[in-house]
């Protein structure tokens, strides 16, 4: 019952996207370079304080809404179901992703006057889930199929993918000269937790039938796999935190994999950048269990006075028969063959241009610090999905507050809403850097009633360049 | 160093308390209410009779019965979550014989616990003629499918009309179907 209650929540609430439209180019923040190792640095090192430097979680429905569901209005709540099932598409999503940095930090080097390289360096934790809505399937589950004569059910629009792991990194960015900055980091994944459902086919219809009323349609082609999951009947197996522990450092299935980036001034005031993140798979080869049903069959009922099949069968046989043809039907193969996954690429790209230098105060000429106080641009992000790729534009405003206050303003279109508000600040103090941000300003007024919402902070020590 | 507290960090914690500020009255506990009431419609039995086929070793086969042992009406999903069912039976006969079609239910002790029968009229022309009966099952007779796993049908050609021989001509026809009423409270 509750758990029923929270997992209704988790799904409809809990749906995050990965855009992280806010941090990007956010170059005070040293986690900006996460988001494109060739981003500019504005720092001469910084590490992250342990677990508190990177934490980020977001949620995203393109359907119903939390406030949807289980407004306080009276409704039944089951009307408010099937109205929700009817107007959601099999294309829409829920999505969840939160990333914990557990260590993190950086430093640049090279020449003794030009130090322009950067090498930045960690551990972060990743989840990531996304679901399609089945909608065939929540039509059958609250209708069945005897007002849907000749509806045929699909299995693809069930397509799940939801992953833990772990991410070692080191990032390598070089500043090539005054217009061209390109960085490179490379990625070890360490799985704890995976499964995927996303090549499911075929379905079930019943039609007007010929010998019968019906003819049943069965043509199922379901496969589930996992690497990771304990399964209730394995209870008595040694499984612990400790194995989480293990699977983080390394021990879980391992894979391979690199962001890119660049950032080229075009000229003083304007820039452009472009990153490709999680180029890369994980191998599952530990701990794994998949599930397939595949299987073919039409009933029509039983015949049970001439069966044509058999001379002298009896309707006995005849119904043993349907029930092995029905026990092969929905026959769960379980097999423990090793797979592959990819990772969900991500892309970036921004349009930059800053103005308005910082004026002294008694004269009227500017700093010749060549700090610009603002900044506007447009961003564009896309994340390859298992039906197809989501992608956003963001509009955003950068200002530089005070010394040590930054501020960014965005407004973002996606696949959730056509009126996403986001805001960051950074603050420095002296050394200590702490950061939060977070979007769809507009529908916290309900925070239930929104389609989707990201929070982001984190503390860092950071070694300035100019000391101030 | 208090100065700089208030111009950079109180203006953040304004910020995160807006962040948590705004919420709508909202009621988890409705996914309690939670009921499933798919209707999910199957077919049962049928069969397609010639003439010609109740005519066996020179003798007119009168009676034709089978029965089956189907254990689904008394599979716990079934038992749980059926509400209502009906069965919906169609004959089509265009042999100049008129039939009679039983169907009976037993339990585990071989005890009938439900029955009913209908009439395929003879059909002197061999026209199709059609005739349909519907047993609804509630209550006490919904309880009596539920407690069966055997099903016997029974098809007598009653006497009166053609002889039944190698050139009888027509056929019967019989279909059927049930649809099953659910009732699915997830809490429970």
């Amino acid at each position: 019952m509750n758990k029923l209650s929270a997992l209704l929540a988790l799904i409809s609430c809990l749906s995050f996207s990965q855009n992280k439209q806010i941090l990007y180019g956010f170059s005070d923040i040293p986690q900006s370079l996460m988001l494109n190792p060739g981003g500019k640095v504005k720092n001469k090192g910084y590490l992250g304080f342990p677990l508190l430097s990177h934490i980020h979680a977001s949620a995203g429905t393109s359907g119903t809404t939390v406030y949807d569901l289980f407004a306080d209005d009276g409704i039944d709540f089951n009307v408010k179901l099937q109205r929700a099932v009817n107007r959601m598409k099999p294309n829409d999503f829920f999505t969840f992703t939160q990333q914990l940095e557990v260590l993190s930090g950086g430093f640049s080097f090279g020449d003794f006057k030009r130090k322009n390289k950067y090498l930045s360096f960690g551990l972060y934790q990743e989840t990531d889930f996304i679901s399609y809505f089945p909608k065939d399937i929540a039509v059958l589950a609250l209708e069945g199929n005897a007002n849907n004569i000749g509806e045929f059910f699909q299995l693809n629009h069930v397509s799940l993918r939801g992953e833990a792991l772990s991410v070692f990194h080191v990032g390598y960015n070089k500043k090539v000269n005054r217009e061209f900055t390109y960085g490179v980091r490379g990625k070890i994944y360490s799985s704890i937790v995976n499964f995927h459902s996303i090549k499911n086919d075929g379905g079930f219809v019943t039609r007007q039938g010929v010998n019968n009323f019906y003819a049943h349609t069965f043509n199922l082609d379901f496969a589930l796999q996992t690497s990771g999951i304990i399964r209730d009947e394995d209870e008595d197996s040694d499984f612990s935190e400790k194995d989480i522990v293990k699977r983080t450092l390394l021990g879980g299935n391992l894979g391979l994999g690199f962001d890119v980036g660049v950032s080229y001034n075009i000229t003083k005031q304007w820039t452009f950048d472009v990153s490709l993140l999680d180029i890369g798979f994980v191998r599952h080869s530990k701990d794994i269990t998949n599930y397939e049903i595949k299987g073919q069959y039409v009933f029509e009922g039983i015949n049970p006075l001439f069966p044509e099949a058999n001379e002298g069968q009896t309707a006995e046989d005849y119904w043993n028969e349907v029930r092995e043809a029905f026990e092969d039907l929905v026959d769960i193969d379980e097999t423990t063959t090793k797979y592959t996954t990819w990772r969900p690429i991500k892309f970036n790209a921004s349009l930059n241009y800053v103005f308005g230098k910082q004026k002294y105060e008694d004269c009227d000429c500017t700093r010749h610090d060549d700090e610009y106080m603002n900044a506007v641009g447009l961003q564009l992000y896309a994340i390859n999905r298992p039906k197809r790729p989501q992608s956003a534009l963001t509009a955003y405003y950068y200002r530089h507050f005070f010394k040590g206050l930054r501020a960014k303003v965005t407004y973002t279109v996606d696949s959730y809403s056509f009126s996403n508000i986001g805001l960051g600040v950074s603050a420095h103090l002296g050394s200590l850097n702490f950061y939060v941000m977070a979007d769809n300003f507009l529908s916290l007024k309900n925070i239930y009633n929104t389609q989707s919402a990201s929070v982001q902070l984190g503390f860092n020590y950071i070694f300035n360049k100019n000391e101030d | 160093m208090i100065k700089k507290f208030l111009k950079y960090t109180l203006p953040l914690i304004i910020f995160c308390l807006f962040m948590s500020s705004c919420t709508k009255q909202v009621d988890f506990n409705q996914a309690n209410d939670l009921v499933l009431e798919p209707i999910v419609a199957s077919d049962l039995i049928f069969f397609n009779a010639d003439a010609t086929e109740f005519f066996v070793d020179n003798t007119e086969l009168v009676t034709v019965r089978d029965s089956v042992i189907i254990d689904l009406f008394n599979r716990d999903f079934f038992v749980d979550y059926v509400v209502k069912a009906e069965f919906v039976f169609k004959v089509i006969n265009s042999i100049n014989r008129s039939s009679n079609v039983t169907i009976e239910f037993f339990d585990i002790n071989n005890q009938k616990r439900h029955g009913f029968s209908l009439m395929a009229l003879a059909s002197p022309n061999n026209t199709d003629i059609i005739t349909t009966h519907t047993e609804i099952f509630e209550n006490q007779a919904l309880d009596d499918l539920k407690a069966s796993n055997k099903v016997v049908l029974t098809m007598q050609v009653l006497a009166g009309g053609d002889p039944l021989n190698d050139n009888t001509p027509g056929r019967v026809e019989l279909k059927s179907k049930g649809l099953f009423y659910t009732s699915i409270d997830v809490s429970e």
